[in-house]
């Protein structure tokens, strides 16, 4: 091999390596680090939505009957207090409106940011707030309430560099956790979850022939009364103003 | 020496292999996105619309369905006894159904071996055991006059984590399966999340046959990778004692189980009657819902194929599709030469010739026409011009053979000889060989080619066309699949002469699993199809007689008739021909038909 011939084979190595990892270093850096979760935000939540009820519509649209839990995962416990509940006794009315179940109920939201780190969800059926906190320093202790605490965070794939390969970090979707829940019901008709309730939330968004949609997935577990993980899964439809909003409070 | 001059090659080549080896891995990591393996066997959590999804929806049940009048009318009359009938015994769940029914699920990917390149995500569905591709690899949709499946043809792209598939190419299907119907024209949507051991599927299908809007259901699974998916067999076996090609449904107004579904469950009847009213908040809040329209999916309408497009389709076997906008024929290629089954347009002639002439290295020897109309059979004498035939034996001895094998054989059944002689149509286009009898058979390309003549059909002289190795139909114009049958009561034609040739076609078709494929079938006009395509037309036409009957039997006229729209579910998919013959048009010649037999 002669020294230019070694040379050059070399140097293009070299060259080739050094461009192999300035792509890879290139492709690792976090996305928005520096911003606040306002800034990083992956698709922007704020705004007028409405509940589309295409599914479980008779456990959604109407107070269903007494006993009528199919479907929910229930154990004996929870039966057993299902059936107790009875349609109009006082104070239960705004029960279903506590975080596990308020999303599967027929209602709008509005969605903003109370500040750069926490993100507001209103109801208008049920007039209900949310706040989804991305940041948890300095929680103080609170007692159970219906919305909880909610801890959020913008999630996606977290890449990372694989043999010869290096996958590019994507935020996707919002994660959201809720723990400190009062007892409430996951539907009308007094399917109870409890105060042990931890429940899991992700927010998708997607556009699909010409609308805006935000699909919430939620995953409830309740040692309590659940035999199994309750998992749903709610869409919304963006809506282009606020002209339909109609606060009607929970009783 | 030879030692010497060959290291610093030696170290070229390697040298050379390193470069590509890291080019590789620079394009490779170049294109990689944040992709999730979405492989592993999956379990559905049925804690939403469990009674629907497992046990079965009830009649009437179509509450948050935007469904629209035709719809409704399609829904209402469906009768679940449909579900015994032969032809319908193993239809599967469609690709946007499948998630929807019992749907325990395996998903696997399929990459390239040399480039290890996502090709294909794969996915087998408990029920039936439907298999459906998804397609990474930026491959096309096909035009819209190939086959149609039952799982459609799918493309997926990664929106981040997020697998986005856009369907198209599905059969005729159904939103609920109580009847609710979802057209071949719909496009559906569906995004795959995959968090760690959970997955969120989301459905939208934007249906503008059958929804006023999109509309989107999710469903979700657990990792299970102890699951085992159990083979699902279906074999159609007589169940009852129906007479053959009964097609089980209900006249309007006359199902009387509509109502037991909202008195059982003690539910408003205007929300169980569905329409995109009961999806919103407006429904409980009394308030009238504002429509939102429903916006097309850009490039999802259908692509229309300008005059002058001849497309040449290799539909199985020896056998080719010619579609054009105007119809089609079929073409058998082989060794001996072509065989047409009819022949379009005279104007196309050139154009058709050009597109088919290379499928054989010898001409044209025989056409076949279907019927007598100039739609079909205008270019015979251009065609067989370019054709030759074959003459043997003593006939030939002492003529010049050169001169009287210089045209392709014609063949019909001679009523379609004697409509085109009355019509006056030029003697170059009029078939050489006509039949009396009910079928005829050729043997050609090492095929046996099997025509039946169809009575009193479309037209008295109409005649299928069967491929038996190749294993596809011609069906000429009895058959078209975004049409309703034309019925041309001067030539002869009748409304149970068409019923009676789609039930011919059907008893000559042997469905492949899962009711999709094997005999394929080539229609007059539209897109190719299979056996459930023809049964789908079949029940079509009748529920639509029967409906036209019923009105009769109450004593209407035929504009009363026509006011009651006895098409009402149908016109989407069969009355926006490019044609003049509409469904008003297939009521007036079907009232007319059953009136002049009926009196």
């Amino acid at each position: 091999m002669t020294a230019l011939s070694r040379g050059c084979c070399a140097g293009l190595l070299a060259a080739l390596i050094a461009a192999a990892s300035a792509h890879g270093q290139a492709q690792t850096a976090a996305p928005g680090a520096a911003g606040t979760p306002r800034d990083t935000a992956p698709f922007d939540l704020t705004g007028y939505w409405t509940a589309v009820v295409t599914e479980d519509w008779r456990w959604r649209m109407v107070t269903p009957r007494k006993g009528d839990y199919a479907s929910v995962p229930l154990n004996a416990k929870g039966r057993a207090l299902a059936d107790t509940w009875e349609p109009n006794r006082p104070g239960q009315g705004c029960k279903v409106y506590g975080a596990p179940g308020v999303m599967r109920m027929p209602l709008r939201l509005r969605i903003s940011w109370a500040d750069p780190r926490t993100l507001k969800i209103e109801t208008d059926r049920g007039r209900q707030t949310r706040l989804l906190h991305f940041d948890a320093r300095g929680r103080r202790p609170e007692p159970p309430s219906l919305q909880g605490h909610s801890t959020a965070s913008w999630e996606g794939n977290p890449g990372g560099r694989f043999e010869f390969v290096t996958i590019t970090p994507a935020l996707s979707h919002l994660t959201v956790t809720t723990t400190g829940l009062a007892p409430g019901f996951l539907r009308q008709n007094g399917v109870p979850y409890s105060e042990q309730t931890v429940l899991t939330e992700y927010f998708d968004h997607h556009q699909d022939f010409g609308e805006s949609w935000l699909t919430v997935t939620s995953i409830v577990e309740d040692p309590a009364y659940l035999s199994d993980a309750f998992i749903t899964s709610s869409d919304f439809k963006r809506l282009p103003d606020g002209s339909s909003w109609n606060p009607t409070p929970c009783l | 020496m030879s030692t010497r001059r060959a290291r610093p090659h030696r170290v070229a080549v390697v040298a050379i292999h390193l470069t590509a080896v890291v080019a590789i891995h620079l394009a490779a990591a170049g294109s990689a996105s944040a992709e999730t393996d979405l492989s592993g066997e999956w379990t559905p959590r049925y804690h939403e619309d469990l009674p629907e999804r497992i046990p079965g929806p009830a009649l009437g049940e179509y509450h948050g369905i935007p469904l629209n009048e035709a719809a409704r009318r399609r829904a209402e009359s469906w009768s679940a006894s449909i579900l015994s009938v032969l032809e319908h015994q193993c239809v599967p769940h469609p690709a946007d159904y499948a998630t929807r029914g019992p749907s325990h699920m395996r998903i696997w990917k399929e990459v390239d071996r040399d480039t290890q390149q996502l090709v294909a995500v794969r996915m087998r569905i408990s029920a039936w055991g439907t298999e459906r591709a998804i397609w990474m690899d930026g491959r096309a949709h096909p035009p819209p006059y190939a086959a149609h499946t039952w799982q459609g043809f799918s493309t997926g792209v990664w929106n981040g984590n997020v697998l986005t598939v856009t369907t198209t190419h599905l059969k005729p299907g159904w939103i609920r399966r109580n009847g609710v119907p979802r057209s071949e024209t719909a496009v559906l949507r569906e995004h795959f999340i995959r968090r760690g051991t959970h997955l969120t599927h989301i459905s939208v299908i934007d249906d503008p046959a059958f929804l006023t809007e999109p509309f989107i259901r999710s469903q979700n699974w657990v990792l299970s990778p102890y699951q085992v998916i159990a083979p699902y067999p279906c074999d159609p076996a007589e169940e009852n004692a129906q007479p053959r090609h009964t097609v089980p449904h209900y006249l309007p107004g006359q199902n009387p189980y509509l109502r037991e579904y909202a008195e059982q469950q003690r539910l408003p009847l205007e929300g169980v009657a569905g329409g995109a009213r009961t999806m919103y908040p407006e429904f409980v809040e009394g308030k009238d819902l504002r429509r939102t329209a429903a916006a097309p999916l850009a490039g999802s309408a259908s692509a229309t194929t300008g005059r002058g497009n001849v497309s040449v389709v290799h539909v199985q076997g020896n056998v080719h599709m010619v579609h054009t906008p105007d119809g089609n024929m079929t073409v058998h290629a082989g060794e001996d030469g072509l065989l047409l089954v009819d022949t379009l347009g005279a104007d196309r002639a050139a154009e058709i010739h050009a597109a088919i002439a290379p499928l054989s290295a010898s001409p044209i020897r025989y056409i076949v026409n279907t019927h007598a109309h100039e739609s079909h059979t205008g270019g015979n004498g251009a065609l067989a011009e370019r054709g030759r035939t074959i003459y043997g034996g003593n006939a030939t001895n002492g003529v010049n053979r050169d001169a009287m094998g210089a045209s392709a054989r014609i063949l019909a059944h001679e009523n379609t000889l004697l409509a085109m002689t009355s019509a006056g149509r030029a003697s170059r286009d009029l078939p050489t060989d006509a039949f009396f009898s009910e079928r005829k058979d050729l043997f050609f390309n090492r095929e046996g080619v099997h025509i039946a003549h169809l009575p009193a059909a479309h037209t008295s002289g109409d005649s299928l066309v069967y491929f038996r190795r190749s294993d596809v139909i011609s069906t000429g114009d009895v058959f078209r699949t975004h049409e309703f049958p034309f019925i041309d009561a001067d030539a002869g034609g009748t409304v149970q002469g068409v019923i009676n040739a789609l039930n011919a076609i059907i008893d000559l078709a042997i469905p492949g699993p899962l009711q999709e494929g094997g005999t394929m079938i080539v229609p007059g006009r539209g897109r190719l199809s299979d056996e459930s395509d023809v049964v789908d037309y079949r029940d079509m036409v009748v529920i639509v007689r029967d409906r036209i009957r019923d009105g009769i039997e109450k004593g209407l006229s035929l504009p009363q008739i026509q006011a009651a729209r006895p098409t009402l579910g149908y016109d989407w998919q069969f009355g926006r021909s490019r044609t003049d013959w509409t469904g008003e048009h297939f009521v007036a010649a079907v009232y007319r038909d059953l009136t002049r037999t009926t009196r």
